[in-house]
Parts: C-alpha cells; structure tokens; sequence
C-alpha cells in the first residue's frame, strides 16, 4: 500500500513551485519520502517531508508573480490555424453551412444595432442637453405634452433655478406652409414649420451656415429656414436679407429670412424645417392674447435649469406654481391638472402622449428589435454548437493524439477556440457584403439613412462583435472536444454520451421555440393589422380624394372650384371642412348640457363641416337632420355623435332640440343642437371614440380647409390630372396637391405596419438559420447511421418506415418547442395588443397554425435528408471502408 | 574606427579583470555542489548528490538549499542538465541529471589555483605555530 505525503504540503508545494523545476524536484522530494518511510516510518518520513518543503519556500523556486509564459505560443498558434483552414476545406459543405448561419446572424444584429443607435441618439446632441426639459400636463389620466402661452413666462419669473425658458408653437394644419420667392416665382410647400420665442436658440443650439442664433428671431415677421430649403430656392448663396412670402389659407405673408441652420445628420424630436418669430402677422396678434391659463394648451414650453438644479425639486414645486398662476382660469373649467417634468433626451423614445411635436419612437420597439437581434445571432451561435459537437467524431482521433503528445487542456480549449473565431472572421466577411446588400432595402423599411460608416470605430466594435459570436459558439463545443479520455478515443469507441446528445436535443428545441414565437408574432402582428384597416370606421374612408386649401386664393375660389369638380361624372359629392378623419385635429372646447354647471363640463372636439360632410363622407346620421343650404342656419346649430350626447347627459332621443353650453371671456354662450350622429372613428383606432360636434362654421379660426370628393373611379390617374386642370383654372397662384383619405387615415399606423413587416422578415431569417441548422444536423445523424439503415432494408424496412425512423426524433422535439413557445408568445402578444384601443382576441386557430408551419418546415428539412438515407443502396453502405 | 586612448584601454583592462574575477565566483557551498557532480559524474541528480555530500562531507544538505544551488548554477552555464527516467518511488517524476560544463571546469579551476596561491603564500611559520602555554 502506497503511503502518501503529507497532501496539504504537496499541494502548497505544487502551489509555489516553479513550473520549470517543479516536476524534478517533486520526484527527489517523493524518493526522500519513500526511503525514510522505508528507514523511519510514517511520522517521520512526514515530518522530514514539511521541512523540506517549508525550506523549499525561498526565491529562485518560487515561481514568478507575473505568471509563468509558455514560450511557444506563437508556434502553436501558427499549428492551429493550419489545422483549422484544412478543417474547413475538408468540410465545404459544413463549413459554408455553419459559416453563412453566423454571417446571417452578424449582418441582422449589425442591421438592428444600426437601427436602435440611430433611434438612441436624438437629442443628444444640444449642449447642455441634461439641463433641459419639457414641461407636460396630466389631466383626468391624460397626459398632454404642451401648456397655455403663459405659462413659460410664469416659470422664468418664479424660479430662480430656471435659467432660460422657450416655447414652441405647432399650429395644427399649419406645419405644411406655402413658400414664395417673389424674384424667382419659385414656390414650393414646406413641412414641419414651427413657431417660436426668441430664446428658442438659447436651449436649443443649432448650427447656422448663415445669420446669428442670438438675433435671429428678435424681430417681427421673420423667419429662419434649413439649409435644404434654402438650396431650394436660393442655392449656395446668403439669402439673409431677403423676403419669402408665407401663404397661410387665410393670407399672405411676407417674411424676412434672418438664418439659415445646417442640415446635420443629428436627430431631434423637433424635426423643423422652418422656424418662424412667434411675433410674427400672421398669429402674432393671436399669440398675445392668450393669457388664459386653462386653453389653448398648444405650446411646448421648454426650460433650461441652472447648473446644479435639482430637477425633481423644482417638479415638486410646480403644483404651487400651477395653482398660484393658474388656479382661477382652472378652476373656472372644473379642470384638475398636474404638472410634471420630461428630461430632454428621454422625449423621442419615451414619451407619447397628446399633442407630440412629431411622430416618436418608442423605446418598447427599441426593446424588441434589440431582443430580436440578440436572439438571432444566439440562433445563429447554437447552429455552430450543434453542428460541431455533432461531427465531434471527426476531430476525435486528433484530440486524443494531442493528449498524448503532452497537450493540456487548456492547449485544446484555445486551439478549438480560435478555430471558431476563424471562422467567425470568415463569417464578418460575408456578413458585411451581406449588410452593404441590404442596406437600401432595410432602410427603406425603416425610413432612415443610416450606413456603416456613420458609426464611431465600426471596425472595431465589428472586430469585438466577430470575437464574442467566436467566443460563444465556440465555448461548448471546444470544452466538448477537449474533454475526451485519448484512451477511448484512440481505441476507436466514441460515447455519444447522453449527457452530450441531450444539450443538442435541446439546443434544437430552444432555436425552434424562437422561431415559433417569432412566427406566432408574424401572424398576430398581421391580423391586427388587418382588422385596423379593415375595421368599419362608421365612415367610407375609400374613394375620398382630399385637396387642402391653403392660400388666401384657394380660400376665395373654394366654392367655385367645389361646383366644378362635381361637374365630373365620376365626382359623386364635394365638401369642405376643417378637418377629416385620420388627421390631428385638436380643436375642442368644454361644453356642458342643460341643467347642468360649468364645472360639469365635457371636452368636445369641434368639427367645422360644410353642408354635404355627413353625406360625402358617408357618416350616417342617427336623429334630426344634417346641415343643408336651404335651412338658413344660424351659426349657434351643431351636430353631435352619440358619445357627446353621453357624456353630456343625454340620449340620442331627446336631443335634438336640446341646447349645450359653453363659457367664454366670462359669458354663457348656447348652441342648438339639431342633429345626432353615430359615431365613427375620426382618429386612429388606438384611441376610443370621443365626443365630437360639427359646426357649420368654423368655431376657431384655423389656417386650413379642406374640399373633401367623394369620387366613384377605378382609374385615378386620369381623375387627378382632370383635377389638377380645374385647379390650375381658377387657382393659378396656388400649388396643386392632393391625397387620399384611406392612405393619410393609414399614416396613424406607420410604426405598426413597419414593425410588422420587420418581424416578418426577421421571423423568416430567424427559420432560415434555425432550418440550416436542423439540415446540417439531420445531414450527419443520417451518415452516422447510414450502416443501420442498411441492415434495416436488408431485413425488409421500407423507405416509409426508415423516413419516419429518422425524422421521428427530430419531430418530437419541435412539439415540445411549440409547447413551451405558445404560452410564451401568447404573454408577449397580449402586452402589444395592450397599445389598441381597438384589438382582436387572439384566437386558438393561430397557435395551431404557427405549429403546423414549424412541423412543416422541420419535416421539410429533415425529410430531405431521411429520404436521401432511406434511399442509399444498402450494398454501398454496408461495405465496410 | 577611433583609436581607444589610453585612458579607455586602462578601464577595459581593470574591466576585463574585474569581470573575470566576477565570472568565475563560486560560493563555498556551491564548490562543493559542482566537486560533488563531478564525483558523481554521470549519476548527479539531486536525491543522490545531498545523499553524497551528507556522507563525504557529514554535514546535512536541505532539497532547497540543495535545488537552489543547483538552479544558480546552471543558470550561471557552469553546469548543463539533462532529463533522466522516471520512477514507481518517485511517483512517475523524472530525474534530472546534472554534468559540469566546460565553462564550469575553468571557475572550478580558477577557485581551485587561487587557493592554493593563497596556500602557497602562507609563511611556513605560522602554520606550524603550535601555542602552548
């Protein structure tokens, strides 16, 4: 019986040794102990033993701090990727399986990633960016992101922390303004104009090509435009100085350009074209009388907070602020509002509340495209799992010979290893041939610019990008491979031990749980979609051509140009209005019923509508009659839709007839009501329906009308062109533009639709790389047991049985991947639908569906190959090599 | 190329000496290690030569002492090392056999010449000086 030294000792010894020296001086320290055990026994031998090694604790055996460096790294490197570039070559077909896998999950990670950086960045670019915020409102569970005019002004006068205030001012229907050169006789329409303070450069500092931020918008009736739009009209030269003329629907105004900003790729939530003097003629008077604190909340109010300001104190402070200011003109209205804060930089993605600027992002789809493309590449890296540990067999004999020869495991660990990041390497290649490929397609999908280049260091994070998809897929199966025992490898017996082949199984069942999600995902997202667009709206929303009046002229010349239009056959009905459904319209007042006081009042949306609207548009009317021409209508009658009647305490029945009233400038104003109407959605189906009344005048003075046709045609082209020709009579100075009512109505579900087609095609990229594989798997298990199938025909199987011997595996674990994804996918989808007002139920039929496709498609894959098997003439197979 | 001055030359040649003199410094303990491996000639490993020095010499020789010794001096080129087999009492480690190099024969001899020069400079009186009192 061997005796043994003292272990603790050997270890603290093999512990501080010199790697060098360490396994000569172990055997003299091991032959001293054999022979005084042999002299003087146990006990002293031991003994002997700790001295020795206590008195081996001394510089020169001790090893260095640093690490002992094998010096031969360089070599062995050099060995590895010899083997590793012959490996690949050996393999084509493998190798381009598992090499294209990766490159598709890099190129789609890479594609999102550019798409989330993009969407992160905006607004992060203004100086002091943390220092400001937006002021937003909360009002009855509502949230609202602008405040009355007064308010910016009250918050630089009470707060001493607040360094500088500015307010910006969209006017609903006059973001799209008409610009003429009178020089040139250029004109053109120019989107997302805005209004605003003077200070407005002082929080937000754009960059001029010409003119001074400081001054520009000092004065009255000036105007400070990008320097695209100044491309437009004037070229490269200074047009500071000159005059432009604004054609609002209600006049024109000359402007004088006092600057031009740069167009730089930074992304704002303010997306302004055209930055007008809130001073200006055209609101300026408008602008200066609201002093009221409770309407005509339209202003963003922006504020820019000293250096080290407390925001949350100065939140905290501004519920005394708002009653002390505002308490009267709230209270008149019964309106309970509270105010908070928005940090600058959380707006574009977080906030999407009433009355936004523009359109924003949501950092939810951030979440979701993020999650998709790490699940993507996650895919892509457990294909290359599985598909090395499958044909582990192969290397099998290599590894065992390296064992022999002396390689540790750590040696076996890295060569595997850097096989994977060779062939990641090979795969960032691909990958990037295949994003410039994809590049315009995706950016199209995702109306943006966004290219490689535009990001800091790209190579670099591409490199580090390669290297952990390396890394990853390469981890498991290089600890795989390392840890065979060369004695059973080099005997030729290799275990697919069961432990190996059940984290292949569920490899397979966790690519195939993704995809099915990601299908079930497809499918809901598209049925919604679907049911919005086909949801009956209580309107015709086809067929409705919109021609917006926007000059003075167009304005004069509108019922002329309504009459000539219905001269056409195929014109059924012209109207005018304010507003149509589909678009912003946030004109609204409170009214309350009879019997009523004004603290119970109702938020109404008000609709200016000509006579002809209900029909043109085809809503139907409930009870009393619409507004018509011959009934002399006083400008006191007014049409409700049903919620109005409820909410103000009626029923469809007894209204009409019945006055609502309304307080302004401290006086009690009625309105008859002679009509009802059923209610239809004019806003999109995220939001319920709300109280509306059509009035058959404008109740606010707004910049922009509308002629509304309703037209009857299957070919529109000529359609336009004969409108266009009738415009162009009787509006000679105006531009022609037109659209559709059902494509606007659209616009509401833009993120939707895109997010939509997104996850279609990222479902169909994810099957993909699931699907290659399953293929590449199925590839191999069908040689592994190619001789089995061969005693199998020869004893009488048919190419059915073998088939289904085959594919039954692999169908087992794809229904146990539908099983765990469904309850997964229905939470997922649940929480989306949350965002529709107006949703579908998700039914049964959809998981069924989701599943038959996966099986199909599995099938398909594994088919192939079980096939193929099942068909080999048994002779070849069984013939050994 | 400039001719060295003498001043230069001098310094060289006090260098040479000098490192010559370092070159060939061996500590007591490791003369006797570098004899032993010479006596042990082509069987020098370190169980056999503390084994060999504990018994010529009786005096005790610790594995580090020993190991350390051994590592100076084949770091210093006197001694060169080879492996050797392995054994069932060693636990399946190697050996690893020491012979003395040619660059080891010249300190050994160099240690060698200057103490018999220090011998030979002894006055025959004061070794024969027997005190007595």
């Amino acid at each position: 019986m061997k005796h043994h030294p003292p272990q603790m000792f050997l270890d603290f010894f093999r512990w501080f040794c010199h790697p060098k020296m360490k396994k000569y001086i172990e055997g003299d320290l091991m032959e001293l102990y054999d022979e005084r055990l042999k002299k003087s026994g146990k006990k002293k031998a031991d003994l002997r033993f700790i001295i020795d090694v206590l008195l081996l604790f001394r510089p020169g055996i001790i090893k260095p701090i640093e690490g002992y460096q094998q010096l031969n790294n360089y070599g062995m490197f050099k060995n590895y990727f010899k083997v590793g570039i012959r490996n690949i070559l050996k393999h084509k077909a493998f190798s381009f399986i598992n090499v294209s896998g990766l490159a598709i999950g890099m190129a789609t990670c890479v594609l999102i990633m550019l798409y989330v950086m993009d969407e992160l960045s905006y607004d992060k670019h203004f100086k002091d960016g943390h220092r400001i915020y937006r002021i937003a409102s909360v009002v009855q569970d509502e949230k609202w992101v602008a405040n009355p005019a007064p308010m910016a002004e009250g918050l630089k006068k009470d707060f001493p922390e607040v360094e500088q205030t500015t307010r910006l001012l969209r006017f609903p229907g006059a973001e799209r303004m008409l610009l003429k050169d009178e020089q040139t006789r250029k004109q053109f329409f120019e989107n997302n104009a805005y209004y605003v303070d003077s200070t407005f450069f002082e929080l937000f500092n754009y960059d001029f090509k010409y003119g001074n931020p400081n001054t520009a918008l000092r004065e009255p009736n000036t105007i400070v435009i990008s320097e695209q739009v100044a491309a437009k009209f004037f070229g490269n030269e200074n047009p500071v100085g000159h005059v432009l003329k604004v054609g609002l629907s209600f006049g024109d105004f000359d402007y004088t350009i006092k600057g031009v900003f740069k167009d730089t790729k930074n992304k704002s939530h303010i997306p302004a074209n055209l930055l007008l003097s809130m001073t200006n003629g055209d609101i300026g008077g408008w602008v200066q009388a609201q002093t009221d604190w409770a309407s005509n909340s339209i202003f963003h109010t922006y504020v820019k907070l000293k250096e080290g300001s407390d925001a949350t104190v100065f939140e905290n402070k501004l519920a005394d602020f708002l009653k002390r200011n505002g308490g009267k003109d709230l209270e008149a209205t019964g309106t309970k509002k509270e105010l908070f804060i928005q940090p600058l930089e959380s707006i574009y993605l977080y906030s999407d509340y009433g009355y936004e600027v523009a359109t924003n992002g949501n950092i939810k789809y951030i979440y979701i495209f993020t999650s998709i493309a790490a699940f993507l590449l996650l895919i892509a890296c457990i294909n290359f799992m599985n598909l090395s540990t499958a044909r582990s067999e192969k290397r099998a004999r290599e590894v065992g010979l390296r064992k022999v020869v002396g390689a540790r495991k750590r040696a076996l660990v890295s060569q595997f290893l850097s096989e994977s990041v060779l062939m990641s390497l090979l795969a960032l290649l691909l990958a990037v041939a295949l994003i410039q490929l994809l590049l315009p397609i995706f950016n199209q999908l995702t109306s943006k610019e966004l290219s490689l280049l535009q990001v800091p260091n790209v190579f670099a994070w591409l490199l580090a990008l390669t290297i952990i998809t390396g890394l990853i897929s390469g981890t498991y199966p290089a600890f795989y491979l390392s840890s065979f025992k060369p004695v059973t490898v080099l005997k030729g017996k290799l275990l697919n031990t069961i432990s190996a082949v059940a984290v292949r199984k569920s490899l397979v069942v966790f690519q195939f749980t993704i995809s099915i999600i990601l299908i079930l995902g497809a499918i809901v997202i598209s049925q919604q979609m679907k049911y919005l667009s086909n949801q009956g709206l209580g309107f015709n929303k086809n067929q409705q051509i919109i021609l917006p009046i926007q000059t003075n002229e167009a304005n004069k010349n509108s019922t002329t140009l309504a009459n000539e239009l219905l001269a056409n056959s195929q014109v059924v009905n012209v109207t005018k209005g304010g507003t149509y459904p589909g678009i912003e319209s946030v004109t609204s007042m409170l009214f309350y019923g009879e019997g009523k006081t004004a603290l119970e009042n109702v938020d109404v949306q008000t609709t200016y509508a000509e006579p002809g609207y209900i029909e043109t548009l085809g809503i139907k009317l409930l009870q009393g009659r619409a507004f018509s021409k011959e009934f002399a209508d006083d400008t006191n009658a007014v049409i409700l839709n049903e919620e109005a009647v409820k909410q103000l305490g009626y029923t469809p029945d007894n209204t009409v007839g019945k006055k609502i009233f309304y307080e302004f400038q401290n006086q009690k104003h009625a309105m008859n009501v002679i009509g009802v109407v059923k209610d239809y959605h004019f806003q999109s189906l995220h939001q319920k329906i709300k109280p509306l009344m059509l009035t058959p005048a404008p109740f606010f003075g707004g910049p922009n009308q509308y002629l509304i046709a309703n037209v009857k045609s299957t070919s529109y082209t000529e359609l336009i062109t004969a409108f266009e020709k009738k415009w162009k009579k009787i509006n000679p100075e105006s531009p022609f533009s037109y659209s559709f009512l059902d494509e606007d109505f659209q616009k509401n579900y833009i993120k939707e639709e895109r997010t939509s087609q997104l996850i279609q095609y990222f479902t169909v990229i994810g099957i993909v790389i699931a699907c290659m594989g399953l293929f590449g798997l199925a590839t191999f298990i069908a040689e592994q047991r190619i001789k089995e199938i061969g005693v199998r025909k020869v004893l009488g199987a048919s190419i059915t049985q073998i088939v289904t011997l085959l594919s039954k595996d692999f169908l087992k674990l794809v229904i146990i991947s539908i099983v765990i994804s469904s309850p997964v996918a229905y939470y997922l989808m649940n929480k989306w639908l949350q965002g529709f007002a107006y949703r579908i139920d998700i039914q049964w039929w959809v998981f069924v569906l989701a599943g038959m496709v996966a099986t199909l498609i599995a099938f398909c894959t594994v088919g192939y190959q079980a096939i193929k098997a099942a068909l080999a003439n048994p002779v070849k197979s069984l013939k050994s090599e | 190329m400039p001719f060295p001055d003498l001043a230069h030359l001098l310094i060289l040649q006090i260098g040479i000496n000098y490192s010559t003199m370092k070159k060939y410094q061996l500590g007591e303990f490791e003369e006797v290690v570098m004899l032993t491996v010479g006596i042990l000639f082509e069987d020098a490993y370190g169980v056999s030569i503390k084994k060999e020095i504990e018994t010529r010499l009786s005096r005790n020789v610790s594995v580090g002492a020993l190991q350390t010794a051994l590592k100076r001096l084949e770091d210093k080129g006197y001694l060169k090392s080879r492996d050797g087999e392995a054994t069932e009492e060693r636990a399946g480690r190697p050996k690893k056999y020491f012979q003395i190099t040619a660059l080891g024969k010249k300190a050994m001899e160099h240690t060698k010449s200057t103490r018999d020069e220090l011998w030979k400079a002894i006055p025959k009186m004061a070794l024969n000086l027997k005190i007595s009192y």
